[in-house]
């Protein structure tokens, strides 16, 4: 199998730091993968990386067989337009657009999106669809966000705790619905957390210390999202 | 591109307020400009009519001595000027864009022309062919016009205006009544106006002496009769009937030119010129135009402030919505789209500012027309360039602030609170 995403000896440093000190792995596809790590251990670092976001202080970051560290500024916006989906902690939708404008955002008029009914209806968010981001709920409002992450239809999808600023209730939902839109869709999901029980989840948990990988385990029995115990 | 404008009128929308605020110093700048331009070119409209008369499409070729007209009545008959040929009015005639070519001769009427005891002071005397009525667009008001017989058999009848008609006549039926023109009884047999009355505007009293028109009544006797006043056929003077006031100054050259052609004399500064109205009308044009410039150098600087109240207001919108940025950013917008969505705003703003300026220069325009009586008149190529140049100002300023927008960091730009 070849991989979807590879990340080969990349370092990050930000001055004298050194943030990611040397990680190389690969990320197959249709997989829901969990980076585990405490509080500046270098998961959003790694992810940004990953995703295009940041360039690395060395090391190559490879999708399919591009290598994405080596593309041009306007090569590498048209990548991320084709072929990623991001999620952030806070949402990140533009408050002056209904929640269908916010999902609609990303997509060109090249792309072929997914079906928009079928994927709203899957979130649960198809009755919200007029509504502003002020006037929905966290768990809402990031259901639209991954809506507009998803809708692409694009393989691979980056989320950056994702569930960091919800409660519990709302916190299984996200986790459960990522992992239906996984296998419904067939995207591959990179998510970063502190939350050991989402990892729990995953079919693949890389733990991460002061900027290096200290683990990364396939998960032989994943527990569903709804099976997750909150402390 | 429309998904662009369109988001930038939701935005500037949004900001119903601010938005106004910033445009207000476009929206001044170019009314003021659009004010001024129409002003400037009503008051120009109106030297040129109040100069040449609406639709009156003649002019007169005169001979001069210097910068004014030779006067017989003083010099003498000029040695070396020949009475001109039914000939050379034939070549006046031919000329292109010519209608019309009439020839006269014409003297001042001071202590010459008397009914009873009232003498027409300040008026003149012309003696005229047998096209001069027409040339000149007369009408007969009252009576008739010469016949081909009156030139013929030397008839001692005379045409009036209605300036000459009522000082000589005060309300007195004038037709049929002799006049004493240099002692010789003459009949008047009619009187006749302009076809079309012009009065010049008049507001001060330059204007008064750069247009009022020499209007103290006038006479007229067939040109064959003017010995028996005169003792000599003279040298005339011509008036040509253009077909358009614009070809006044090219028409009135060349006439000249071939009238020139035929005199011989010793002083140079004698010779056949037009009354070029048009150059007059410029000249005077001309007197007004610094202080325009400098009105338009003031409304230019309200311009550059309103275009650095644009950037001001486009660094603070980047600022603002640095968020939205990052996200669009993050998920694959170019930088060259960001940076044409924030410089569409820009333009949009100020273009926008821009079409409003134009509607309120133009009333005010009006405004101010009706207020001190001048006229105006809308310049449709200003207010196009007027619109085109406030877009103009929001691109150069608003590259700027799109420049910061479309190079911010995603990620970082996304931490932003
Ligand atoms: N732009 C930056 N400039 C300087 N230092 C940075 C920058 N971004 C991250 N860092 C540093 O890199 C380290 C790792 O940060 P990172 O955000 O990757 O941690 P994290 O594992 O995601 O933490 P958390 O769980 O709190 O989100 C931290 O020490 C942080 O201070
Ligand atoms: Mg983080």
């Amino acid at each position: 199998m070849i991989p979807i995403l590879s990340a080969e000896k990349i370092t990050k440093d930000y001055g004298k730091e050194k943030v990611i000190k040397g990680i190389t792995l690969a990320i197959y596809q249709e997989t829901f993968t969990v980076i585990l790590g405490p509080s500046g251990s270098g998961k959003s670092t790694l992810l940004n990386i990953l995703s295009g976001m940041v360039k690395p202080t060395t090391g190559t970051v490879k999708y399919e067989d591009k290598i994405i560290t080596a593309l041009s500024q306007t090569e590498l916006a048209d990548w991320k337009r084709n072929n990623i989906g991001y999620v952030f902690q806070n949402y990140m939708l533009l408050s002056n657009l209904t929640a269908e404008e916010n999902i609609k955002v990303g997509i060109s008029s090249k792309m072929t999106p997914l079906a928009f009914d079928r994927l709203t209806h899957i979130l649960e968010i198809d009755g919200l669809l007029d509504k502003f981001p002020a006037q929905l709920s966290g768990g809402q409002q990031q259901r639209v966000a991954i809506a507009r992450a998803v809708i692409k239809g694009t393989h691979l999808i980056f989320c950056d705790e994702a569930t960091g600023a919800l409660d519990e209730e709302n916190s299984k939902k996200v986790v459960e619905l990522l992992h239906s839109l996984k296998n419904t869709f067939g995207v591959t999901i990179l998510f970063t957390t502190h939350n050991e029980q989402i990892a729990h989840t995953a079919n693949r948990i890389i733990t991460m210390k002061d900027g290096m990988i200290i683990s990364d385990e396939e998960n032989e029995s994943p527990i569903s999202a709804n099976d997750m115990i909150w402390r | 591109m429309l998904e662009n404008i369109r988001l930038s009128l939701q935005g500037l929308w949004s900001h119903k307020m601010r938005s106004f605020l910033t445009m207000l110093g476009i929206i001044i700048g170019i009314a003021a400009i659009i004010a001024i331009v129409s002003t400037i070119k009503g008051t120009n409209e109106q030297i040129k009519e109040n100069l040449i008369g609406a639709g009156d499409n003649t002019v007169n070729i005169q001979f001069y001595q210097g910068d004014y007209p030779y006067e017989i009545d003083y010099n003498g008959i000029p040695d070396g000027v020949p009475v001109i040929s039914e000939e050379t009015r034939q070549q006046l005639l031919d000329l292109k864009h010519v209608e019309g070519a009439s020839l006269y001769t014409s003297r001042e009427a001071y202590n010459v022309v008397y009914y009873k005891n009232t003498g027409l002071s300040g008026g003149r005397i012309y003696g005229v062919d047998r096209n001069y009525l027409d040339t000149c667009n007369y009408i007969i008001k009252k009576g008739r016009g010469f016949t081909e017989s009156d030139y013929k058999k030397f008839r001692k009848v005379a045409l009036l205006d209605e300036s000459s008609a009522e000082t000589l006549f005060q309300g007195e039926e004038p037709i049929g009544k002799t006049l004493e023109i240099q002692r010789e009884p003459f009949i008047v047999i009619g009187v006749i106006a302009k076809s079309s009355q012009f009065e010049p505007v008049i507001n001060t009293i330059e204007e008064y002496y750069d247009y009022s028109q020499n209007n103290n009544g006038a006479l007229y006797v067939p040109d064959t009769t003017w010995p028996i006043l005169y003792s000599y056929d003279e040298p005339q003077s011509a008036v040509l009937k253009l077909d358009s006031v614009d070809n006044m100054t090219v028409a009135g050259r060349s006439a000249a030119e071939i009238l020139n052609s035929k005199i011989n004399v010793q002083d140079d500064t004698m010779k056949y010129k037009a009354d070029d109205l048009l150059k007059k009308a410029e000249d005077i044009q001309k007197l007004g135009q610094s202080t325009n410039m400098m009105l338009i150098w003031i409304a230019g600087i309200s311009l550059l402030v309103g275009g650095i109240g644009v950037m001001n207001i486009m660094l603070v919108s980047v600022t603002e919505r640095t968020q939205e940025i990052g996200l669009k950013k993050a998920i694959g917008a170019r930088k060259g789209k960001v940076l044409g969505q924030f410089l569409t705003e820009a333009a949009v703003l100020t273009s926008l500012g821009g079409l409003v300026g134009v509607i309120v220069g133009i009333v005010l325009a009006e405004v101010i027309s009706r207020v001190t009586g001048t006229l105006m008149a809308i310049s449709v190529p200003a207010a196009v360039l007027a619109v085109v140049f406030s877009m103009f100002i929001g691109i150069l300023f608003g590259l700027l602030p799109s420049y910061k927008a479309a190079n911010l960091n995603p990620i970082e730009a996304l931490r932003h609170e």
